[in-house]
């Protein structure tokens, strides 16, 4: 069915609200364009964003050819920055909540999987895997105590326990490695390759690649399923959903631990890639700046944040000699939140709908 | 013992000048001003250049001043156009100016740690309750105690006071009742500004200056203003010797422990009573 | 269907509603009108969930609910609307109506966006629509999954005389046809009179006429405590 015939049915089906005559006989006519139909139009836009997903997944794979090893090591820490500051920006565009301790399940990831690696006969895999597990199981616990309270208590919470953590992992060297950070060493086949090379960013970048693309899928998929929508209803008007029967406590916790699974994520591939964690891998400032790059990025869409994470990195290699990429930093994430909320995926996405009016879409009736 | 109180006691006073800003900011605002810690530092620099330049008395009354102005320029030109945005967009600012500020401060001062000694008539320690304890941190208790003081019987008891009351309890009722909303809340993020500007300079002989001693001190004014009740200042200055006390008793009682105490304290104010133990009232 | 026993809330010493009777039939509409501050809207809270009984007791089809959670009355079968309209404002009315259509388990949407005249606005965000257009969403929100027992607090507040009395028929038809209970809290006498077959009138937290509309309407303190505040 095409939109200009729905519109003239519901254009006369309106008409009879502004009279006071009201219609005699019920039930009353039902205009064309069903609740189903408008849906449908909203997720055509959809299978562009599969698609350009997809050649962007294969098309990454083509990276070591392209970049030398400097910045393909760079890359890889882009990715991990990356899946740390989509799993904040999901977040927070799903449920409004901005945290400042994600970096507690980063952390907790990493220092699991290096301390399960140096001190305990397990596989590079299972390290991770339980590691991801611990850092995933911190998520729940924060989550039980904190997704009640709404707005700045919300991140000042997380700030409190990420924060607690920190001062913990400081005083106790013995797992921690103190304040020089702890090294690990890898010992056997982690995905049929020896794990102690994932340090070369070459054998490195598949990987984290996959990781990347992987979170982002999940997320994807997860902001437009039921799910989702019921998160966002949540951020929107908590109290209406409650009185549509909806519980909004088991979705917020569900949300902060999903959240909290890529933050995890993102530790276990910083931990196989550089083989190092440190504590400030724990600190506060690692979660603020990934919400800033996310921010900047846009958290309107799940590739803003990595394509933000992607972008700080490189500023910051290119910039380091001066010392000077805060003040630009600090300007860019002004100028974003003046002048375009929504970030540069907001940008990019406004600029496609214009040019698909342009080449006359039926995007809008 | 007691030098530890007096410890704690100077250090609670220096969060409870920051801190103070802070509340009245959030109060009128609604804005966490992540940028309250680099204005900090910015002021403790140029309190530090005042100083070597001029003379430390120079450096008490420019700084404030030169901090405060600053302040209603970032309340003329930048929050007064975000009001109507969500909180959040406003820690995002906020953050962005933390990081112009810093990278401004580390070109202009560099980024090694600087110290300053207190001025000859501040320099030396004195006797109080049987211990000798230096004299400029018994100099910035009083002072610190001092201009809170005024800032709370000003508030109670000045039109200006009333209006700025009256602004941070309903924006719009004081706007209907015919109080310049805008001019209250320029005056506040100036006086807020400026109190930072005060603290840094207090706090330029005490601690030692460097880049990172806004990121620092942010954090505990963060636990001071939430535990105090987010907006209200008199919990805030309750809150901040309390942090401060507490800090120096745990250090001395259980050293292992003491740099838990503020987060913790931060943590169970919020899941026991996250209206703080104020509640949300300015003064 | 609906009975409240010697329902009270107190705001401290202030009782808003104050020992209040009432029974609802089984599909009736059933007007709660009263001058300003006079408990109706708070009856709502009530009976809605919303807010607790200081005492007495609600009984939706013979059980007592006095204590149970709003999630558990609207799936039991109590919807409401809101005075301050309460809707997702940067949702879709499509995305909205079909998110709560799942949770509640409606089957036909497309009859309530039908009856209150909403195909129009489906693709459009909330945030976007007209205020009587948000209104009508509101009173969507509510009806879906076909509760017994529709709470309306004040759904012509705000809208032009042709508006409430076009919605007013158009909800009578909708209701009728999905043989929905209605409590009906509204200023707009004509709609009330057009649609209400019970009236109850409140004034300072207590009920001082139950009835008939035409019985109700003639009584002198009726006349008196509603004309006299009002008028």
């Amino acid at each position: 069915m095409t939109v200009n015939e729905t519109n003239q049915h519901t254009a006369e089906a309106r008409e009879p609200a502004r009279t006071p005559e009201p219609p005699t006989q019920a039930p009353s006519p039902r205009p064309g364009l069903t609740v189903r139909d408008a849906l449908r139009a909203e997720r055509r836009n959809d299978r562009w964003v599969a698609a350009a997903w997809a050649v962007m997944m294969l098309a990454g794979f083509a990276m070591p050819y392209v970049l030398a090893a400097y910045p393909l090591q760079l890359a890889v820490q882009g990715t991990t920055m990356g899946l740390l500051a989509m799993s904040i920006g999901w977040l927070m565009r799903q449920t409004g909540r901005m945290s400042f301790g994600h970096a507690a399940f980063y952390g907790i990831t990493a220092y699991a999987t290096a301390n399960l690696a140096n001190h305990t006969g397990l596989s590079p895999l299972a390290a991770v895997g339980l590691g991801v597990l611990m850092g995933a199981g911190a998520a729940v616990v924060v989550a039980l105590l904190t997704v009640r309270t709404p707005g700045i208590s919300f991140a000042m919470l997380t700030l409190a326990i990420g924060m607690l953590i920190w001062v913990w992992a400081g005083q106790t060297p013995s797992v921690s490695g103190g304040f020089n950070g702890l090294n690990v060493t890898f010992e056997g086949d982690f995905l049929g390759r020896p794990a102690a090379k994932l340090i070369n960013p070459v054998n490195a970048w598949p990987l984290a690649w996959i990781a990347l693309m992987a979170g982002m899928a999940l997320l994807w998929c997860l902001s437009r399923s039921r799910f989702g929508r019921r998160l966002t209803a949540i951020r929107e008007n908590k109290e209406r959903t409650t009185f549509s029967g909806h519980r909004t406590y088991p979705a917020l916790v569900l949300a902060f631990v999903l959240s909290g699974l890529m933050a995890a994520l993102a530790g276990a591939v910083s931990v196989l890639t550089t083989s190092f964690v440190s504590t400030d891998s724990l600190y506060w400032s690692t979660s603020g700046m990934a919400l800033i790059v996310a921010v900047i990025g846009g958290i309107g869409s799940v590739m803003g944040p990595p394509a933000g994470a992607m972008a700080f990195i490189a500023l910051q290699a290119s910039l380091s000699a001066s010392s000077h990429y805060q003040v630009v930093l600090g300007a860019v994430l002004i100028i974003v939140v003046v002048i375009a909320p929504g970030g540069a995926a907001e940008l990019v996405k406004r600029t496609a709908r214009t040019g698909a009016r342009y080449l006359g879409a039926d995007r809008h009736a | 013992m007691a030098v530890q109180l007096l410890n704690g006691l100077a250090f609670g006073v220096l969060l409870l000048v920051l801190s103070s800003g802070l509340a009245l900011i959030f109060g009128l605002r609604g804005v966490v001003n992540f940028a309250h810690g680099a204005l900090y530092m910015l002021a403790a620099y140029i309190g530090f250049s005042a100083t070597t330049h001029l003379s430390f008395w120079a450096a008490l009354v420019i700084t404030p001043l030169a901090l405060a102005s600053l302040g209603i320029v970032l309340d003329r030109y930048g929050l007064r156009f975000l009001s109507h945005r969500a909180p959040l967009d406003m820690v995002l600012l906020t953050f962005g100016l933390t990081f112009v500020i810093t990278d401004l401060v580390e070109t202009v001062w560099g980024e090694q740690s600087r110290s300053l000694d207190p001025t000859a008539a501040l320099a030396g320690s004195m006797s109080v309750f049987g211990v000798r304890y230096p004299t400029y941190r018994l100099f910035l208790i009083a002072v610190g105690l001092l201009v809170c003081v005024a800032l709370v019987v000003w508030l109670r008891l000045s039109r200006t006071g009333l209006y700025i009351r009256a602004s941070s309890s309903d924006r719009r009722v004081a706007a209907v009742f015919g109080v310049d909303v805008d001019r209250a809340s320029a005056i506040v993020v100036g006086l807020g500004s400026g109190l930072a500007g005060l603290a840094g300079v207090l706090a330029g002989p005490y601690l030692s200056l460097s880049p990172n001693m806004g990121v620092e001190i942010l954090i505990q004014t963060f636990i001071v203003v939430v535990v105090g009740g987010l907006g209200s200042l008199g919990g805030a200055m309750i809150a901040a010797l309390v942090l401060g006390m507490a800090n120096a008793i745990a250090s001395v009682g259980f050293p292992s422990l003491s740099a838990y105490v503020p987060y913790a304290l931060m943590l169970v104010m919020l899941l026991l009573r996250p209206q703080g133990f104020a509640g949300t009232r300015t003064a | 269907m609906l009975e409240l026993k010697g329902l009270t809330f107190a705001y401290g010493a202030v009782k808003a509603v104050n020992e209040v009777d009432l029974h609802v039939e089984r599909g009736h509409v059933h007007g709660l009108i009263g001058p300003n501050g006079a408990g109706k809207s708070t009856c709502v809270d009530l009976i809605s969930g919303r807010r607790r009984a200081t005492s007495g007791r609600i009984l939706f089809r013979g059980d007592d609910i006095t204590s149970r959670t709003v999630i558990w009355r609207r799936h039991a079968g109590i919807s409401r609307s809101f005075q301050r309209i309460s809707v997702y404002p940067q949702l879709s009315v499509a995305d909205q109506l079909d998110l709560a259509a799942e949770i509640v388990g409606e089957p036909d949407v497309d009859e309530i966006v039908a009856a209150l005249r909403l195909g129009e606005t489906l693709r459009r965000r909330c945030g976007e629509i007209s205020y009587g257009e948000q209104r009508r969403v509101d009173i969507a929100l509510a009806l879906l999954g076909h509760p017994e027992l529709v709470l309306l607090d004040e759904p012509a507040a705000g809208l032009s005389h042709a508006e409430s009395l076009s919605l007013a028929e158009h909800l009578a038809a909708l209701v009728r046809q999905r043989q929905t209970t209605v409590v009906l809290v509204e200023h707009h006498l004509e709609v009330v009179y057009r649609v209400c077959q019970r009236l109850t009138v409140m004034e300072q937290g207590r009920v001082i006429a139950s009835g008939e509309p035409q019985d109700v309407r003639t009584q002198p303190r009726v006349i008196e405590a509603y004309l006299g505040s009002a008028a």
